[in-house]
């Protein structure tokens, strides 16, 4: 069934799909697609949605990541305890306490020395990683093998929901920009609007070092490229305005630079008036935030024309990753007058 | 010989890193006589292209033209502006100094009081463009907006100069004036003027890709040996230009080392090797683009890198246009 909206992201953001291990989230992308674009599965696993020319434009690939941070089982100890490596840069104070999900369907808690025996120096400093493990209810060594074995992957698990007017949920910045990237697939080809070729990439790795963005951005070789993702909203208590990134409901975010992009100054500067023109509320923003997928998008092959349009996202790398679906809408409406 | 006040126009005109377009059209302007062909690429690079014989190989050239400096990120109710460095400021360097906008507004860039010099930081400092407050300020900068410390060039005892951006129009001049003395062009030769080296040395990735070269030379500045409490290290002022062995992204490959030293010792140019544990210029892009090619680099020695007062002896920077011109003399095969 095709889902839209909110309904599209919260099933997006409930799917556990981390970094190396996104094949659930490919395969329901590529069914909420269906005939609307034609897709395919490349060799390190991103989602390749294509949408032929209908006139002579440039080339342009837009890019989401779809994978998500996690971690992967390294060892199931005598007492059934699971022990794991983990990757894409969730903080382990984030982490303690949490529910977790390995191979889509056997739910854990992330579990550490009751505080009752922590010595005073454990009590004030966030647990390390290593010393997390996960709890899956196994009372001993082999049920717990029958469950979970070395290399298996996990993640955080779902939790999506409605705050107020905002959303939460696991991995939201990201999939709601996959989301977007499927709702322009719909509206494109609805639309008897003249476009290049499109490419929409789904790609795999984000979290980790943007691997899948960097083959599907050099096997499409495209002329100019959008990077979506979600972008640290710092409007949070005890940040002074001058380091706020980006604000919830402020709008989609127009990024000039990254940690490691310049973005193509022409390109933003028509994003920036086709948002005004089009009434669509934006943010421009010029923060050497995260490094997004543009680092490696704009500097494939013989370079393209880069922007990022972001959705300005709370609580990065949590559970509880909080957007506005109003600046979700406009991130939609905005790519979709770009293209 | 040199002609110092080529060398000024060069960089006089703007390019902070990511906005080069002042810079790049200065260069296309002026190089235009001399080359076939002059274009830019996606990011921004600036190339001139300059056919060889049919079948000839093709040699690039690449000095990049963007220069360290500033971007407004965020101002103030004050009226003061936050701003991102762009490429490796040195933030003690910087402070107290005039900065200039493209529009040629000028403002001065300073720490925030009762900081430590040691704590000079992106977060530390503002510039202070005189604005009333936020929403005068408005009218004269946009977020975005970029600036640099302002541009000049001084005439030091004999031929030694210093200013900013030695780094690195220096590399322009310099492949400016090879392609104004060129008579006999050999092989396929592409002058480029690389955008974002000083970010991470990001346009000679994608021109290298796309010219896909036989043979590469990157020109920049490098470092030098003889200031006081300077590391050990074999490069002088005045001595000649220094051939590039290795840094710490490239080894230079042997066969252009070598070529070099023919030419600088063909010609009588004094020279110098260098050999640097750590950073790195547009050499390793040319050396890694696609399936490789033969990469080497001149580099000017260079004092007090990244200061307004960056300062080299132009008999340097003589012998590394000749070099370099020897090159474009020479069959590459």
């Amino acid at each position: 069934m095709k889902l839209h909206g909110l309904e599209l992201i919260r099933a997006l953001s409930d799917i556990s799909a981390p970094s190396g291990c996104e094949g659930r989230v490919a395969d329901f992308i590529i069914g909420q697609i269906g005939g609307d674009a034609k897709t395919q599965i490349d060799r390190v696993g991103n989602v390749i949605a294509t949408i032929p020319a209908t006139a002579d434009a440039p080339k342009t690939m837009i890019c989401a990541h779809m994978d998500e941070p996690g971690f992967i089982v390294k060892d199931v100890d005598g007492d059934g305890k699971v022990w794991f490596k983990s990757f894409g840069g969730v903080p382990s104070e984030r982490m303690s306490g949490r529910r977790g999900v390995i191979n889509g369907d056997v739910f854990c808690i992330f579990s550490a020395k009751p505080i009752h025996v922590l010595s005073g120096d454990e009590r004030t400093k966030p647990t390390p990683m290593d010393k997390i493990y996960a709890e899956i209810g196994a009372k001993d060594k082999d049920s717990a093998a029958a469950k979970v074995k070395v290399g298996d992957y996990g993640t955080l698990a779902p939790s999506f929901c409605g705050i107020g007017k905002y959303v939460k949920g696991k991995a939201l910045g990201s999939r709601a920009s996959c989301a977007a990237l499927i709702e322009t697939i719909r509206s494109v080809a609805a639309s008897d609007k003249k476009h290049g070729e499109i490419v929409f990439a789904f790609t795999t790795r984000g979290e980790v070092g943007n691997m899948g963005a960097e083959v599907a951005s050099f096997v499409a070789s495209p002329e100019r490229a959008i990077i979506v993702d979600g972008i640290q909203a710092y409007d949070t208590p005890d940040v002074p305005d001058e380091l706020k990134i980006s604000t919830l409901g402020g709008g989609a975010v127009i990024s000039g630079i990254d940690a490691k992009t310049i973005f193509a100054p022409a390109r933003v500067d028509e994003a920036v008036k086709c948002a005004e023109e089009n009434g669509i509320k934006y943010q421009y923003v010029v923060r050497q935030s995260q490094v997004g997928e543009g680092a490696v998008v704009q500097r494939s092959l013989g370079g393209c024309e880069c922007i990022g349009i972001s959705i300005p996202t709370r609580y990065k790398k949590s559970a509880s990753e909080m957007i506005s679906p109003a600046d979700y809408e406009a991130v939609c409406a905005l790519i979709g007058k770009l293209i | 010989m040199a002609e110092i006040e080529y060398l000024r126009k060069f960089m006089m005109a703007q390019g902070v890193s990511g906005d080069e377009g002042e810079i790049a059209d200065l260069i296309a302007k002026e190089i235009a006589p001399y080359v076939d062909e002059v274009y830019k690429d996606a990011m921004g690079s600036l190339i001139a292209h300059k056919k060889g014989r049919p079948g000839a190989k093709k040699l690039m050239f690449a000095a990049h033209m963007d220069e360290i400096g500033f971007m407004v990120n965020y101002i103030t109710d004050e009226g003061y502006l936050r701003v991102s460095k762009m490429g490796g400021i040195n933030f003690t360097a910087a402070s107290f100094s005039h900065v200039v906008f493209k529009n040629g507004m000028r403002g001065v860039l300073v720490p925030e009081a009762r900081t430590a010099v040691q704590n000079y930081s992106p977060e530390k400092v503002y510039v202070d463009i005189g604005a009333k407050n936020k929403k005068d300020a408005e009218k004269r900068v946009k977020i975005g907006d970029t600036c640099s410390v302002v541009s000049g060039l001084y005439h030091l005892a004999g031929s030694r100069v210093c200013g900013r951006p030695i780094d690195n129009r220096i590399g322009c001049y310099m492949l400016y004036e090879v392609a104004k003395r060129l008579e006999k062009c050999e092989n396929d030769t592409y002058f480029v003027f690389t955008c974002q080296e000083e970010v991470g040395v990001r346009g000679a990735k994608t021109s290298a890709y796309a010219i896909n070269p036989d043979y590469g030379c990157a020109v920049d500045i490098g470092g030098s040996g003889d200031v006081i409490n300077a590391a050990p290290f074999a490069v002088v002022l005045g001595e000649g230009p220094a051939i590039k062995v290795k840094d710490g992204m490239v080894i230079c490959h042997r066969d252009v080392v070598d070529l070099m030293k023919k030419i600088a010792e063909d010609k009588k140019i004094k020279y110098q090797l260098e050999i640097l544990e750590s950073g790195g210029t547009d050499t390793c892009m040319l050396q890694q683009a696609r399936g490789g090619c033969k990469a080497g680099a001149v580099s000017v020695p260079t004092r007090y890198g990244h200061s307004e007062v960056e300062t080299i002896d132009m008999k340097d920077v003589e012998g590394g246009i000749e070099i370099m011109k020897g090159m474009c003399e020479t069959v590459l095969a």
